[in-house]
């Protein structure tokens, strides 16, 4: 990645470094106190809308390492979510784990899943592995929809589990408001080690799988295990991310994970850019408001002329095709490359060419 | 100043402009509902929040029956309100409602993300869709709105025995009702079940539905679960038809059902057993229409109106003013939206009012839906109403009709009764509990 002019890397340390330069450092820290500062001011709404945006982020950010950086196609996200969200209320409404040990355990318990989906992965790639992770979404959903494991606890069935709200040292997290800090905390520990991942070893071992797999084995990359390692980790941040959404909703239905959502995180990656944590953020802050303020437009359409409402339900669905149809003519390679475009002129200004 | 101030400078000040920004957009409404005064009676206005499917995959159902709600609470409101005695003031006093619609898509974050903004400034909600109601059910149990549901799944009741203030009968007990009429038309009958196995989860829950068959003394030749997406049944009627029962129960949509009375004709097994359609979402004209004479001797379920019911006087009003507001013709969406909900709840909210005056607290309000006796808006909700705590639906009353050889669908019975097979679990009971 370019630096700032007269800013050079000296030593290995500094090249792996996430944050590299006093400026970066000062917005990091405006950002944070921006961000800490924002629920106080913020109305119910803008904190669920945060607090939403910021568990796909979570989710987006497995699915990037495993696709966008390893190469591994995924059609079971969704699902994956699901496993965590689910694993996290069982434990907590029937185990009586704390939520705190439940957490990390429910990505563990998705990533676990996510490695025997894993198992295809030698032997096929691209759309062939596409379908066998798809598989993999309606089976899922099907065995948490059939309460296929009733003897030993209960997903609830078709009639969903109600989870326990989130609690810490018996503080409850129950309201968007205090769940706002915790479900922050997480996102950014997740960006944290995601970065950190696609800089080690191990992110440059999926880098060569994803590129050119023949070459990444004959370099002394062992394959398969990295592949299984990209499917473990991507599930466990979809897991993490299933069990905040859980405990902050309440309930852990199987309508919330369905494949459409996971065709989504696909858009999510794609339009914030394959291969980039960046583009992971920029996917589900784009995509996500961009329902949101579709259906307040559509809305808003039908109620200032209720002639018309039939089409302005139409609407969202517009809007939203126009933008990824646009997003993808303009700019294929995804708003982190538009972003690093930005950012690279800033730095050269005036001298941008 | 170094070019690198320059740059701190001028992202910092993007910063605090970006704040201030975020802070206005956040700001929500403070007022809850409210009260005005003009020349006549004083009138005050109930703000209701709507979870609108006017997208998604039930928009063609949730579309103009969520229209219709907006539309039933605002013909109140243009005509004049609903007046009640303040025993507080001793003195007469007008209703009227303030309904703001949202479109959730039928998706669950986008319903999460309207409750969220409404809240602060909406005591009572109401919604189709049995996803969104899940979604919003915690939400609403905690911050003790009311909650005014127009749905058939039983599942809810499991969420919300004594928010749930309104809505259709579940599925359950709909099959129940069936089955009742089976067993006292004939006796020891053997029956067969086509159920629904779609993305809003199953209309019929197996082993509690066969136990209430065999305590009526019904034999079980078996179910078969039809996915959503299904575009061909043969299997499945194949199956059944091999146990030779005497009656078919589709427990599906009206497309579904069409989607089977179509293939059992192409297989030449439409004349060998009794169809019974069980939903009430079958409305019979719609049948007929997709179907034709495949629908001859269909046995199914409606409720309170059929809409062959033309020259009813409600029928005239909803018609006239529909096609006023929105240049739209009715249609069944509209009668189930203006008529089910919302017409019965002014009525729920007018008890309320006569009994506790104004301001209405959210428990007050559910007292007012729960004390909803026999209540007929122009013949048009005709059946019996009957609510308690422990039924907390308003429709315990649906009629059975049958397709004629003129293709018309003609009443054959009434059916009055109380839930069947959908309990109050302990567990939902207790969430309740403060």
């Amino acid at each position: 990645m370019s630096l700032p002019s007269g800013i050079y890397n000296v030593s290995y340390k500094q090249d792996m470094a996430v944050v590299r330069t006093r400026t970066q450092w000062v917005l990091l820290l405006s950002l944070f106190v921006a961000l800490l500062a924002f629920p106080f001011f913020a109305g119910n709404y803008w904190t669920y809308l945060f607090n939403y945006v910021a568990i796909t982020i979570i989710a987006a950010l497995g699915l990037q390492l495993m696709l966008g950086y390893c190469g591994q196609v995924s059609m079971a996200h969704a699902a994956f979510m699901a496993v965590g969200g689910y694993s996290s209320a069982i434990m907590v409404s029937q185990a009586h784990v704390p939520f705190l040990a439940a957490l990390p355990l429910s990505g563990v318990m998705a990533g676990l899943l996510g490695m025997v989906f894993a198992v295809p992965a030698a032997r096929v790639k691209g759309w062939y592995l596409a379908l066998a992770t798809m598989a993999g979404q309606f089976i899922i959903i099907w065995v948490i929809a059939h309460n296929i494991f009733k003897g030993l606890f209960t997903t609830g069935g078709y009639e969903s589990l109600i989870a326990p709200s989130a609690s810490i040292a018996g503080i409850s997290l129950r309201s968007g408001f205090r769940m706002y800090f915790l479900v922050l905390l997480v996102m950014v520990v997740m960006i944290y080690i995601a970065k950190r991942l696609t800089t080690a070893k191990v992110g440059r071992a999926w880098v060569a799988i994803r590129d050119n797999e023949v070459a990444a084995r004959a370099m002394g990359v062992n394959v398969f295990r990295y592949k299984v390692l990209a499917f473990f980790v991507g599930c466990f941040y979809a897991g993490i991310a299933g069990s905040l959404w859980v405990h902050y909703t309440g309930i852990a239905s199987v309508e919330h994970y369905t494949f459409t959502e996971s065709i989504w995180f696909f858009g999510i990656v794609t339009i914030g850019g394959m291969g980039s944590i960046t583009g992971a953020i920029f996917g589900s802050v784009v995509i996500r408001m961009l329902w949101e303020f579709a259906f307040r437009f559509g809305t808003w359409l039908g109620t200032v002329n209720p002639s018309l409402a039939a089409a302005a339900a139409a609407t969202p669905l517009l809007v939203v095709g126009l933008v990824f149809m646009l997003a993808l003519i303009f700019e294929p390679r995804g708003l982190a490359h538009r972003w690093h475009m930005i950012k690279r002129s800033y730095r050269l200004w005036p001298y941008s060419y | 100043m170094s070019s690198k101030w320059k740059k701190l400078i001028y992202s910092l000040t993007v910063i605090i402009l970006l704040i201030p920004a975020v802070m206005v957009l956040g700001c929500s409404k403070s007022a809850t509902t409210t009260s005005s005064t003009s020349a006549g009676p004083v009138e005050h206005v109930i703000k209701i929040g709507l979870f609108a499917s006017f997208t998604g995959p039930i928009a063609e159902t949730s579309e103009p029956n969520s229209r219709s709600q907006v539309l039933a609470f605002q013909y109140v409101t243009d005509n004049g309100g609903v007046k009640f005695r303040n025993p507080k003031t001793g003195k007469d006093e007008i209703l009227k409602f303030d309904v703001t619609a949202q479109d959730t898509g039928f998706a669950v974050p986008p319903a999460l993300a309207a409750y969220q903004q409404m809240k602060d400034s909406i005591d009572v909600f109401t919604a189709t869709s049995t996803a969104q109601h899940e979604a919003l059910a915690p939400a609403m149990i905690q911050d003790k709105k009311l909650y005014i549901a127009s749905t058939w799944s039983a599942t809810l009741v499991n969420f919300m025995p004594r928010r749930l203030v309104g809505g259709y009968m579940p599925y359950q007990d709909m099959f129940g009702e069936m089955i009742d009429y089976i067993a006292k038309t004939k006796p020891g009958a053997k029956i067969a079940i086509i159920a629904a196995d779609a993305a809003y989860g199953r209309t019929l829950e197996e082993q509690p539905v066969k136990d209430y068959v065999k305590s009526k003394g019904i034999v079980w030749t078996g179910i078969e679960f039809l996915p959503g997406t299904a575009s061909d049944t043969t299997v499945q009627l194949k199956r059944i038809h091999d146990q030779h029962p005497d009656y078919i129960i589709m427990q599906v949509a009206t497309g579904q059902t069409a989607l089977i009375l179509k293939n059992a004709d192409t297989m030449g097994i439409l004349k060998d057993q009794q169809w019974v359609a069980g939903l009430v979402n079958g409305f019979p004209r719609d049948i007929v229409n997709l179907v034709g004479d495949k629908a001859k001797g269909l046995i199914g379920l409606t409720p309170y109106v059929l809409d062959t019911m033309v020259d009813n006087k409600a029928m005239q009003i909803i018609a006239s003013y529909t096609k006023q507001k929105l240049g739209r013709d009715w249609r069944s969406g509209f009668l189930m939206g203006w008529t089910l909900t919302d017409m019965a709840a002014v009525e729920g909210f007018r008890i309320a009012a006569e009994k506790y005056g104004w301001p209405l607290t959210t428990d007050q309000m559910t007292y007012g839906m729960l004390n909803i006796k026999n209540y007929n808006w122009n013949n048009l909700f005709a059946g019996p109403v009957n609510t308690s705590p422990s039924s907390p639906f308003f429709a315990t009353s649906n009629y059975l009709y049958k397709i004629d050889d003129s293709l018309y669908p003609v009443l054959i019975d009434t059916i009055t009764s109380g839930p069947h097979i959908a309990q109050v679990p302990v567990s939902a009971k207790q969430l309740w509990e403060p």
